[in-house]
């Protein structure tokens, strides 16, 4: 009988725990080793969703225990792959590697302005809130009252509820303790989310707007109506179009609450660009209509019809966008290592021998949590046949020399144990305030902790 | 009495992996998961057994007495979409 | 060709009816009847994947003979030659008690298979019958046989009138209700009654699923039920909140009384760690809701005082009128008088077992003796043992001892469909059926169903060419060894002669089968007809249920409900005298079972369609505790008891309640493949190697399943430096 399957995955997000716990179950003798750049395992679970949506931020939990409970898996966080440890050395190690490191890049809009003081990527700002360490000393000023936020998807909502929800409301959160702070002086009373297309075309989901009406947000709704928009479809995305469009009209219909901070929801509107002498003042739109694509799709075409919005703040959340890795081939244009199936393909599209990616670096960065389960189930299924075809390396270094290796290059490395003494000192730090934890947001003091030196 | 998938969900479907009466769509095997922004459960197919809400990583499922006056729209909501999908 | 096939399931007592589709020789689907009235919507996932278990990949196609260390493929013919000569010799020169036999879970739930098993032992003649329900419902038969005059007057929950439920040690969110009643869908029923102004409390140490759904929670303390009931009883009779009884005659009511008021509340209060204040609340609720249940299940029978606490729940049921009265333990008569039946036919046993002297319960001595009764020599020792449809070493205590106890039978023959744990040093292994292969009525639920119902229950599929279901096996072997099948003279040479008569015209059905039991069984009712039960393919609900039947049913000799028998009144003083139970240094945390919905006991754990998440028990965990002992969710922990050990993940669970850990059984049971002995799989670890076999409640010979103390050492070390070996791996080394 051949040795147990050795693999390495590369970022403990969504698509990493998928991974691993899938070839955990499909594999009964596999062993698994997740490797993070952080101490804490989550990728955007920790630093991309929203506070407020304190339930979802349990997915990791559940896939850990259970990965955990497998007693074939290890974590090992605050080790960056590409610097403390290359490709070829996990490729020695270990049968494979997989790589789940996301897409931490943003998008860019392209239009002028958009490097004024008080413009910047919606990603950042979600990192920032969420206390990521790379992006805790960063700071937005707050100190306007109108917001906009650029795009239609469910990261847009997220930064513009986050703006308006307040201090009460973020502080039995997990929210970073620089960003409640940060919160609490906020002035802003209003955020416009710009839409390029119509409401029938936006990318965030039901529950997302639903949720807006709980809030005691003055929601409003300009230029929902378009041309064509009530799709005839009756699977589940032609079902959540007509309910968002509705949802979209209930709020419309509803009585203005002068009080309240108000959330304008405008589609149709494509920003042209960002105008300050030092910082952002306005922000030049053009009004768009819907046009046939071509394709059977609608898009947005300019009317010409071009009007201002003050504002001091600008976030565009027009999406993700995946970055290199070192040592892996990479498709700029999408973002994306190039791939079939999670099998990473050189430039002759043949494939690299025991490297494997899964999640947004392997599609994209688009769907929601769980959509990497099959994306990386995909990925998993590729490599068990590669093992049992055996086309995987072997690898040299066994067990042993692999934990040898790890103490030598990462002695700051964090185990699962370690997390769970950072988890414990988060979730004991909140109980004193009534918070559901304070995230610690230091490497050095996350690694202090971890090791129980506090 | 049935049970309703509230905005939580974060369509892991591991609800569809433990249900017994297969009432949960889209499944991750059919066509409509990938642009499905929920999961949705038919209360006409739904039994009651508490088993999607075990196995629910982030507590999205809920018995419909349970529901908080705020989550009570997504009876409706799981509701219709499973009317929807049957007529289709 | 597409066949529908309209049956009920037999994993658990919820006898969901399904409905079957077949596809020439294989079944497409398994769903709910949602056409049965009355049994269907239970339906879970044990259902949906039965036809899994009958393709299991290791399933014994043939009789398997055991030769050194490996298993060969027999005919039945040599299977039950060998076998009866064994038998036969084992019995001239050591006795009939030299034979023992274990009767297990699976086998209940077939009518056929149970009755002729049972029709064997009395052809062997052995006393030494073992069967699963000792290990937990002895209690309710004893406590049946005091209070009622019979084991089998067991009083299903009239559900839909109750305002008040009482519901202690049984969490029916996973079990459905079921357990040695028959309540179909009945835990919807008790929210859909909580919706409409009932009152739920639900008494458990942990907060169970069904906890979560309660009016009032009671965290007691493990194995004290019985101070809770007694507290309750206390405060009834002192705040004079009883009610006359109005269906049944009371006595010893007096008795109960002064016992229930001479225990200090205080005390009560302590033992089971519910404070004063709650406890009145909670006796008056009960006392004075229009109508109420007290109903107590495997929480409660799992632990050394389960017969006092089963007993006092009882009492107060009968003391605030809730026997055979709306809302309250509704007797159903069924379609035939069971326990007049069983009165007549098969008289109480007197055999006592060898070592400790102890009576039979329900006709079956209790698991935990087993071990010793095999190993200890001397006359009466068993020898042998036939075990039909069970896995004794995991569902009793000790399994360790029990397992070295069969490696040294002279003869272990094992009735199954695959070789489980308990089989491990089988000589013989018998095929069994599935349930989906088989037919016919199971007559014995009549009279623990909450409504009068009866479904005869169709094969979808006949067993894989060659088996023969288990009934025949058994008849085969009674008439090999010439002995007298059910005990009767006459009954072998009335087999023999329809079998000849079926073969010479032809007519299978001609051949004694078990069709004529159930039919004689119906008939003797007089109240329905055998073919009018087969015209309703979907079960029929034969009529309203009715009240008043219990009065007649009671077989006490005085004809009252007795509320206060002099042993458990021993009993509860003898443990109203002992201290209140101190810390212990040692073995600091109390360990407790539950159950879980796609878990029947041993057998399905490894089914493909099931465990899709965690496939494995753990030990769950208060956070509390696992922050003492710096355990973390998911980390593996070594579980210590005087008995034995076992190493499990764990599980923190902020519902657990502190001091108290909770592992289910069932895991951690091997499935080999006997025809290469080498392959095993198993998932999980048995809780119960922790159980001593020694500890028992006197009255109903339980062990104590739920109050073993043990500790918890981290095993940090191996989760982080040397990985765990796989569980596959692991089983195929041992």
């Amino acid at each position: 009988m051949s040795a147990p399957l050795r693999v390495a995955i590369v970022g403990s997000g969504p698509a990493g725990f998928y991974a691993a716990n899938d070839l955990l179950k499909r594999d009964p003798a596999s062993r698994v080793e997740l490797f993070d750049r952080l101490p804490t395992p989550g990728g955007l679970v920790r630093s991309g969703v929203s506070p407020d949506h304190a339930a979802r931020r349990e997915v990791i939990a559940t896939y850990e225990r259970l990965a955990m409970a497998s007693h074939r898996f290890r974590f090992h966080g605050n080790i960056e792959i590409g610097r403390q440890l290359t490709h070829e050395d996990l490729l020695r190690c270990h049968h494979a590697v997989i790589y789940a490191c996301g897409s931490a890049g943003d998008r860019r809009l392209g239009i002028p302005g958009e490097d004024l003081p008080g413009s910047h990527a919606a990603t950042s700002f979600v990192s920032w809130y969420n206390g990521h360490p790379d992006f805790a000393a960063q700071s937005f000023d707050l100190s306007c009252e109108r917001a906009i936020v650029i795009g239609n998807g469910n990261v847009a909502l997220d930064v513009a509820r986050m703006l308006l929800l307040g201090h009460d409301r973020l502080h039995p959160t997990d929210v970073a303790d620089h960003a409640l702070r940060a919160f609490a002086e906020s002035r802003i009373r209003e955020v416009v989310v710009l839409g390029r297309r119509g409401a029938a075309q936006c990318a965030f989901t039901t529950p997302e707007l639903l949720e807006l009406g709980h809030h005691d947000l003055d929601v409003r709704v300009e230029h929902a109506a378009s041309a064509g928009a009530k799709p005839a479809g009756r699977d589940a995305r032609a079902y959540a179009v007509q309910l968002k469009l509705r949802l979209l009209d209930e709020y419309a219909a509803r009585a203005a609450l002068p009080d309240a901070r108000r959330l304008v929801l405008r589609f149709l509107n494509s920003p042209l660009a960002i105008v300050g002498r030092d910082r952002v003042e306005t922000l030049r739109v053009v009004r768009n209509r819907l046009v046939s694509g071509g394709r059977g799709d609608l898009v947005a075409e300019s009317t010409g019809e071009i009007s201002e919005i003050t504002a001091g703040l600008v976030l565009r959340a027009v999406g993700y966008r995946g970055l290199p890795v070192v040592g892996l081939p990479f498709d700029a244009a999408r973002g994306i290592v190039p791939n079939v199936g999670g099998r990473i393909v050189g430039e002759n599209r043949r494939p690299m021998r025991g490297a494997y990616v899964a999640g947004w670096l392997k599609r994209g960065p688009s769907g929601v949590i769980g959509t990497n389960k099959g994306c990386s189930q995909e990925t998993v299924a590729c490599l068990l046949q590669d093992f049992a075809g055996d086309r995987l390396p072997i690898p040299d270094i066994d067990d042993q020399g692999t934990q040898r290796l790890l103490t030598e290059r990462c002695p700051d490395r964090v185990d699962y144990l370690g997390w769970k003494k950072i988890d414990r000192h988060e979730r004991l730090g909140g109980m004193d305030q009534q918070r559901l934890r304070v995230k610690l947001v230091d490497l050095q003091r996350m690694t202090a902790v971890a090791s129980g030196r506090f | 009495m049935s049970y309703v998938i509230t905005g939580t969900c974060v369509n892991d479907g591991a609800c569809v992996d433990v249900c017994p009466v297969d009432c949960i769509h889209p499944t991750p095997a059919e066509p409509g998961f990938l642009g499905a922004d929920m999961l949705y459960i038919d209360p006409d197919v739904c039994v009651s057994c508490n088993a999607c809400a075990e196995a629910c990583p982030v507590g999205a499922v809920m018995d419909e007495k349970s529901l908080p006056p705020e989550l009570l729209r997504y009876r409706d909501i799981n509701a219709e979409f499973s009317r929807l999908r049957k007529d289709s | 060709m597409i066949r529908t096939v309209f049956t009920h399931c037999h994993y658990c007592v919820c006898l969901c009816g399904v409905k079957v589709t077949v596809d020439n020789d294989e079944v497409t689907s398994i769903e709910p009847d949602r056409d049965n009235p009355y049994t269907w919507s239970d339906f879970c996932r044990k259902g949906k994947t039965a036809a899994e278990t009958r393709k299991h990949p290791q399933r014994l196609m043939s009789p398997m003979k055991r030769v050194g260390e490996r298993y060969v493929a027999a005919t039945y013919e040599e299977a039950i030659a060998d076998i009866a000569s064994r038998l036969k010799r084992i019995i001239a020169e050591h006795g009939a008690d030299a034979v023992g036999t274990y009767h297990g879970n699976p086998l209940g739930f077939s009518f056929a298979g149970s009755i002729f098993f049972a029709g064997l032992l009395d052809a062997l003649g052995t006393g030494n019958r073992y069967w699963v329900g000792s290990v937990d419902q002895n209690n309710t038969h004893v406590v049946q046989q005091a209070m009622y005059g019979s084991e089998l007057i067991a009083m299903p929950p009239d559900i839909d009138e109750c305002k008040c439920f009482l519901l202690v040690g049984m969490d029916p969110a996973q079990s459905k209700f079921g357990w040695t009643e028959v309540v179909p869908n009945g835990w919807t029923r008790v929210l859909n009654a909580q919706a409409g102004g009932a009152d739920v409390i639900v008494v458990d140490p942990r907060r169970s699923n069904s906890a979560e759904r309660a009016n009032t929670h009671l965290a007691v303390l493990p194995g004290q039920d019985w101070a809770l009931l007694l507290g309750l009883l206390h405060v009834t009779f002192e705040e004079r909140l009883e009610r006359p009884a109005t269906a049944v005659p009371l006595s010893g009511v007096g008795t109960l009384r002064s016992l229930a008021l001479e225990a200090d509340l205080e005390d009560l209060s302590a033992r089971c760690g519910i404070p004063v204040p709650v406890i009145r609340d909670v006796a008056r609720r009960f006392a004075k809701a229009p109508r109420a249940m007290c109903v107590m299940h495997t929480g409660v029978a799992h632990n050394l005082t389960g017969t006092i606490a089963e007993w006092l729940g009882n009492a107060l049921n009968a003391v605030t009128d809730r026997l055979d009265t709306p809302g309250g333990r509704r007797f159903e008569s069924g379609y035939m008088d069971l326990v007049k039946i069983f009165a007549g036919f098969a008289p109480p046993t007197t055999h006592r077992t060898r070592l400790r002297n102890l009576p039979a319960i329900a006709g079956f001595h209790a698991l935990a003796e087993l071990a010793d009764e095999i190993i200890t020599p001397g006359k009466g020792q068993i020898r042998a043992m036939i075990v039909a449809a069970g896995n004794p070493v995991v569902s009793g205590p000790d399994s360790a001892a029990l397992d070295q106890a069969f490696a040294g039978l002279d003869l272990l023959v094992a009735v199954d469909t695959v070789q489980r744990e308990s089989h491990r040093h089988a000589h013989w292994l018998i095929p069994g059926t599935h349930w989906l292969e088989r037919e016919g009525l199971h007559a014995l639920f009549a009279g623990i169903m909450d409504k009068p119902f009866a479904q005869y229950a169709n094969q979808a599929l006949p067993p894989p060419a060659g088996i023969r279901e288990e009934w025949s096996f058994f008849t085969d072997l009674a008439l090999a060894m010439d002995r007298p099948m059910f005990g009767k003279r006459g009954v072998n040479g009335f087999i023999r002669a329809t079998r000849w008569l079926a073969h010479v015209t032809g007519r299978p059905q001609l051949a004694m089968n078990p069709r004529w039991v159930e039919w004689l069984l119906v008939a003797s009712g007089r109240q329905l007809k055998y073919g009018d039960i087969r015209k309703h393919p979907h079960g029929w609900l034969y009529r309203e249920k009715r009240y008043g039947d219990l009065a007649a049913a009671i077989r006490t000799p005085d004809k009252t409900v007795h509320c206060a028998p002099p042993a458990f009144v021993d009993e509860c003083r003898r443990h109203l005298a002992e201290p209140r139970s101190l810390a212990n240094p040692e073995f600091p945390l109390m360990m407790i079972n539950r159950r879980t919905r796609e878990s029947m006991n041993s057998w399905l754990n490894e089914t493909p369609g099931l465990f899709e998440q965690l496939r494995s028990n753990s030990v769950e965990i208060h956070p509390q505790d696992a922050a003492t002992l710096q355990l973390e969710d998911g980390a593996w922990t070594r579980v210590i008891s005087a008995t034995g050990a076992i190493e499990l993940p764990v599980t923190i669970s902020p519902g657990a309640r502190p001091g108290v850990i909770t592992i289910a059984h069932g895991w951690g049971s091997r499935i080999f493949d006997p025809g290469e002995t080498l392959k095993a799989q198993s998932f999980g670890a048995n809780r119960n190697k922790l159980v001593a076999r020694t500890l028992l409640d006197p009255l109903s010979q339980t062990p104590a399943f739920n109050t073993t103390r043990v500790r918890l050492e981290p095993l940090h070390a191996s989760a982080q430096v040397t990985m765990h070996a796989s569980t596959s791996e692991e089983a195929a080394v041992s």
